[in-house]
């Protein structure tokens, strides 16, 4: 569960407020959609929440736990067991394969040999199977949109932060990276929050957040 | 990370090379500077310390001065003006009591030998061709216990001076000029006494040519009465236990007489001096070859970082640390700088190897090069931590970058 108290988040000088104190609570499992239109705060609120950033003022607390509060080991170790991110662009390793880049975040605790086969498994229900040892200059959008969807998942994270994930497909590949999270948070329990432009994949969640100005409105 | 290091290297497989090209040639440059000129310092260093002696106590050769002649001439007289101020030197300097240095050379544990030496400017004749040299008359028992000149034989043996009398072992160039060969007999002339033939039993190459095409040594006896100086000497010769001691050896022994007490090194301070400018410009075009290396590191981690922020970014977020991104770019460097540095130390390597079997007319006869296992750890040193110094700026900014600021601009 992550529960988020009084979160506010300015910038710049004089602080300019983008969130301005907001409570809510995701329960476990939740498909989690957040929109509003652009600078409604919605990225900032989805990176607040997954300590990329830090709040100007209140908690988010993750199964009663202040991350932001740990020493940065714990952080870090938090961020690569636990939390799978997914951004607008794929951001791939280019000299790396679509598996090498899928095994990166178990590189981290020497564990991507281990991980070697779910890697490809996961790859392969992704429809990649053919793919796995390509650059991701050599797969098309969607493709390495897949593949980053993989690499966040390779740890069996608790929760995925996904940054506008269709933002840069088609509607094709649109709808099954949609598919592809929707059936983590139902089938696998995972907590996925997802930042959308688009009203028929916010529409798709459990619980709905929907941004005015850094403020949730029903 | 080493990993994602080796791939970002090979990745970009010319700008890798030319960085790693830089760092071998200035590694090569340095170990190849170093063999030429540290080789050829060695040698020359080897000869003096070791064909010459440690210490030397010679005849001070001082100049009458007008006070000498006014005690000499005119002590009753308070004041003396001179037409003409009277100079001159005595004809022959010699070292006074050189008994008292015998005795107290004898009792010093850190004398491990000394010879007495005596030496005369010779004009050598041998059929029509003459040759003027310097003969230097010693005791061959106590010589070759002072120097290595037994290793420098080339024919015959230095022993063979005390054989019989009126024998000379030669310098192979003067042998040569004079066109004589071993066991024919040369002529020595002083210039105020008969010529006196001396046998040649023995000749040396020491590979310093103005001493092979100079110098002749004879029985310190023969050499005496040759010149007319019974019993004198000119010079003792000592070699002490440590050649390290020398310099306060010499400065202690320089209270007990007139004479003039000179360590190997004060004999040849100009040449020193001469090496010690030589190193300062090694060191200095070599730390020019390096910082160009290490700009060029320098430049493609600077570029690299920069190229890949968003990587940096997506590292970070997926828990890796800031020590993780250090080591990433600093890895880079390092392999950059280890194997840039073997690969030079392999060029110098065969560079020396090339160079040392090149005859060059001069002092030696071929190149003199070092292949000291310091010179090849000095050269590896230096490019690792120069790889290391120039990879560090760059990986620290790179693990001061915060991922929230990389994505955000992605966006």
């Amino acid at each position: 569960m992550i529960q988020v108290t009084g979160l506010k988040k300015s910038f710049g000088t004089p602080a300019q407020e983008i969130l301005h104190g907001l409570t809510f609570q995701i329960e476990t499992g939740q498909f989690v959609s957040i929109t509003g239109r652009s600078g409604s705060g919605k990225s900032t609120l989805l990176y607040s929440m997954s300590t990329l950033d830090s709040p100007t003022a209140g908690e988010v607390l993750f199964d009663g736990v202040n991350i932001q509060k740990l020493p940065d080991p714990e952080q870090n170790e938090f961020r690569n067991l636990k939390m799978g991110f997914i951004f607008q662009f794929h951001y791939l390793l280019p000299e790396l394969t679509a598996l090498e880049n899928v095994l990166m975040p178990a590189r981290r605790t020497e564990r991507h040999i281990q991980l070697k086969n779910k890697g490809m498994d996961l790859l392969e229900s992704f429809g990649l199977k053919e793919k796995i040892n390509r650059l991701p200059k050599e797969l098309s959008g969607g493709e390495q949109q897949r593949v980053a969807i993989a690499r966040a998942l390779i740890m069996s994270p608790q929760y995925v932060f996904a940054d506008e994930p269709t933002g840069n497909l088609d509607s094709i590949n649109g709808q099954t990276v949609m598919k592809i999270l929707s059936e983590l948070a139902h089938q696998q329990k995972t907590t996925v929050i997802y930042v959308t432009h688009d009203r028929d994949f916010a529409a798709l969640a459990d619980q709905k957040i929907f941004l005015v100005d850094g403020r949730m409105q029903e | 990370m080493i990993f994602l290091a080796l791939r970002y290297l090979l990745a970009r497989k010319k700008q890798s090379l030319l960085t790693l090209l830089g760092v071998a040639l200035g590694t090569a440059a340095y170990i190849t500077f170093s063999a030429i000129m540290t080789g050829f310092q060695g040698f020359i260093i080897d000869q003096l310390v070791n064909n010459d002696a440690h210490v030397r106590i010679s005849a001070r050769d001082e100049r009458k001065t007008e006070q000498q002649f006014q005690s000499l001439f005119f002590k009753d007289i308070e004041h003396t003006f001179w037409a003409t101020v009277p100079s001159g030197q005595d004809q022959a300097s010699k070292i006074d009591y050189p008994l008292g240095w015998y005795d107290r050379l004898k009792k010093d544990p850190l004398v491990l030998s000394f010879a007495p030496q005596i030496g005369a400017q010779i004009v050598f004749t041998k059929g029509g061709l003459t040759q003027g040299g310097r003969l230097q008359g010693v005791i061959p028992e106590a010589q070759v216990k002072v120097t290595n000149i037994e290793n420098y034989m080339q024919e015959g043996s230095f022993k063979s001076l005390s054989i019989g009398a009126r024998r000379v072992v030669i310098g192979a160039g003067l042998l040569r000029k004079l066109g004589a060969k071993l066991n024919d007999t040369i002529l020595v002339s002083t210039g105020k006494a008969e010529t006196i033939p001396f046998k040649v039993t023995g000749v040396f190459k020491l590979g310093v040519t103005t001493l092979d095409d100079a110098y002749a040594f004879a029985h310190l006896k023969d050499v005496q009465t040759a010149i007319k100086r019974p019993s004198e000497i000119t010079d003792i010769a000592i070699k002490l236990t440590d050649v390290n001691l020398a310099q306060e050896f010499a400065h202690q022994y320089s209270y007990f007489g007139l004479d003039q007490v000179k360590s190997w090194d004060e004999n040849n301070a100009n040449i020193l001096s001469v090496f010690s400018l030589q190193d300062f410009i090694r060191s200095f075009i070599t730390i020019a070859i390096m910082v160009v290396a290490s700009f060029g590191i320098y430049n493609i981690l600077n570029i690299l970082v920069n190229q890949k922020q968003k990587d940096i970014g997506i590292l970070k977020s997926m828990g890796y640390d800031s020590e993780n991104i250090k080591t990433l770019f600093l890895v880079q460097g390092l392999i950059l700088g280890i194997l840039g540095g073997c690969i030079g130390l392999l060029i110098g390597l065969l560079m020396s190897a090339y160079l040392s079997t090149l005859k060059i007319a001069g002092m030696t006869d071929h190149l003199m090069v070092n292949f000291s296992y310091q010179i090849y750890l000095t050269g590896f040193l230096m490019a690792s931590l120069s790889a290391i110094v120039s990879s560090y700026l760059p990986a620290r900014a790179a693990s001061k970058l915060k991922p929230i600021d990389i994505i955000r601009s992605g966006e």
